[in-house]
């Protein structure tokens, strides 16, 4: 693990970009998270310091704002992040079982990472794509009727 | 004037059948942002007392009058305003804004505009949930082309308008669905509800008068401002006037989502529009609104028509416009568990109701499965449910405590027949007759 983090130049440009959009640096907070996220693959102790230095915002506000957000992480996890619904709707259609079915062949706890770092598992309430419940959203993009079988094969596919 | 939209049918899809409309070269072709244009020669007095006049009230769950709000902010002259477009909808079954602006987003852009230009507002925030990533990369992109065509930022259209529009993403929770932890979660601090006070927010976001509007509310300004309060107020009824979207999910053949007039009958949304009950099975029971509202029995979902009155009169609400409907083999004892756990999950922990209360009906569910549930274990139950309402800072506690106490109400003798014990009576009796 890097002990060091700094944006790239093009992140730079980016950040540049996003703190002129507020008016407050405080409001900026999230956006540039998901940026330093983005780039990091999770927000570490260093990316605080760093995002710290950058906005003069202290590091146990920046602290305190990734933990209260389930899709900001603060611990390392795998290259793709498996989001499995877990609400009424998918509920209905088999999302749990297919849920602990894939915890199961990956031998993984929620928000487990495979020993590859492949893949994190999470279980959340609610993708908003219930009109094709039971769906799974494998980083930005969701897919829905999913049989387990189906499931576990579109994890399978990930690089 | 074009007309080649389907502008007659729907107000708030009338674009959606035409491919390509996510592009503005598209959207304009087809009379997109004329109305904007058009109502920046208008006096911004007129076309609020259109907006008033067409009786269009807000689609979040307060349902307050879009006319009256931008009355009272338009009252308070000289004071700087802030709007915020609430896209941050998380409740179950939820997902009409999606299908809305994923298709559409320059419907909103135009319906925004013409709202920050009535009410001098020159700063806006579209507040999208995480998880639409996509939909927000495509309101990205759309609020890029709006800035080259020079319908955002400074001289608008060779007028003394400015408005600049951002596209804020979220990281997930519920709580920001309500207006504190949307406007604490914007302001870069943890998204817990700060307070309640009256609307509009007086001391909202950065301290300043905050309008929080819902996409559905504000895209359906465009149409109004085209043909009149008159034309929108022969969709929906006197008290409900105007269309709205559905989201429609579970078990029904077709799932999506609709717009109808207000008052539409549920019976109709279900059996004509989604084509009935999967699989010839009969209907038990409803969410109309998400599940955050207390659920209808099938006989009170069928006699339901989906406007605020019918449905405060059915005992329910119409809450987020999200439709879960269940078919007979789903069990009441199910549908508990998976409330329960949306709520325990996404409460912020900040109020003890809450925090505790939520933990505490998991628990007793939890014990159900092992030993059962009897009247007692009911009434405990309904009574912790019923103190977690109406005291804390947001209104979760209070869905989730009139979500549960309405399962518990309309099959609370399910519950209790869904009991290890006699599920055990029943399979030895199913033995002995063999």
């Amino acid at each position: 693990m890097s002990d060091s983090f700094e944006f790239t130049a093009e992140n730079q440009t980016s950040y540049n970009e996003i703190i002129t959009r507020y008016e407050s640096k405080y409001s900026a907070l999230l956006p540039v998270l998901h940026l330093a996220q983005k780039q990091n693959g999770w927000i570490s102790g260093p990316v605080i310091a760093h995002i710290s230095n950058l906005m003069g915002i202290p590091g146990s506000k920046i602290k305190e704002v990734v933990t209260h957000h389930e899709m900001l992480y603060d611990k390392p996890i795998g290259r793709n992040v498996v989001r499995v619904c877990t609400s009424v709707t998918c509920s209905m259609f088999g999302a749990r079982d297919t849920y602990r079915a894939i915890l199961e062949k990956y031998d993984l706890l929620d928000l487990g990472t495979t020993k590859d770092g492949r893949v994190t598992v999470q279980k959340v309430q609610c993708l908003g794509a219930c009109e094709m419940a039971p769906s799974m959203q494998v980083n930005d993009t969701n897919y829905g009727r999913l049989s387990t079988e189906k499931a576990i094969q579109k994890i399978e596919e990930l690089a | 004037m074009k007309l080649t939209a389907n502008y007659r049918d729907y107000v708030l899809l009338c674009y959606h059948h035409i491919s390509g409309v996510e592009l503005l070269d598209i959207f304009e072709e087809n009379g997109g942002y004329e109305v904007f244009k058009s109502c920046l020669k208008k006096n911004p007095e007129d076309v609020l007392e259109e907006v008033k006049a067409s009786g269009l009230f807000g689609r979040e769950a307060n349902g307050i009058s879009t006319g009256e709000i931008w009355d009272s902010i338009v009252e308070k002259k000289d004071t700087k305003v802030c709007l915020i477009c609430d896209l941050n909808e998380s409740e179950p079954g939820t997902f009409k804004d999606r299908f809305l602006v994923e298709r559409n987003p320059h419907l909103l852009i135009e319906g925004i505009l013409i709202a920050a230009w009535v009410l001098g507002i020159k700063k806006g925030y579209i507040y999208i949930r995480g998880e639409y990533q996509k939909q927000a990369m495509i309101l990205d992109n759309a609020i890029k082309e709006a800035y080259d065509h020079n319908y955002l930022g400074n001289g608008i259209q060779g007028n003394d308008f400015n408005f600049d529009l951002v596209v804020h993403l979220g990281a997930g929770g519920h709580v920001c669905s309500y207006p504190w932890s949307l406007i604490t979660s914007l302001e870069g601090r943890p998204p817990k509800p700060r307070r309640e006070s009256p609307f509009p927010y007086t001391d909202g976001y950065q301290g300043e008068l905050t309008l929080i509007s819902s996409p559905e509310t504000l895209s359906a300004v465009p149409w109004i401002m085209r043909f009149g309060a008159g034309a929108y107020r022969k969709w929906g009824l006197e008290n409900s006037p105007g269309t709205r979207l559905f989201s429609i999910s579970g078990d029904v053949k077709l799932t999506g989502v609709v717009e109808v007039p207000l008052g539409t009958p549920l019976s109709l949304i279900i059996n004509e529009y989604c084509q009935g009950i999967k699989d010839g099975k009969k209907l038990k029971a409803v969410f109309p609104g998400g599940i955050s509202v207390p659920i209808l029995t099938a006989e009170d979902a069928l006699e339901s028509s989906m406007d605020f009155d019918d449905l405060i009169n059915k005992g329910s609400m119409m809450g987020s416009g999200g439709i879960i409907v269940f078919d007979e083999t789903r069990a009441a004892f199910d549908i508990l568990e998976w409330v329960l756990d949306f709520f325990l999950q996404e409460s912020c922990g900040l109020c003890s109701p809450c925090r505790k209360g939520t933990l505490w009906l998991k628990k007793i569910h939890d014990s159900w499965k092992l030993d059962g549930c009897s009247q007692s274990g009911l009434d405990v139950f309904e009574s912790i449910a019923s103190n977690m309402q109406f005291i804390s800072r947001c209104p979760l506690a209070n869905s989730a405590a009139l979500s549960v106490r309405s399962i518990i109400r309309s099959f609370g003798r399910e519950l209790m027949d869904y009991s290890p014990t006699a599920r055990i009576d029943a399979s030895k009796k199913r033995s002995t007759n063999v």
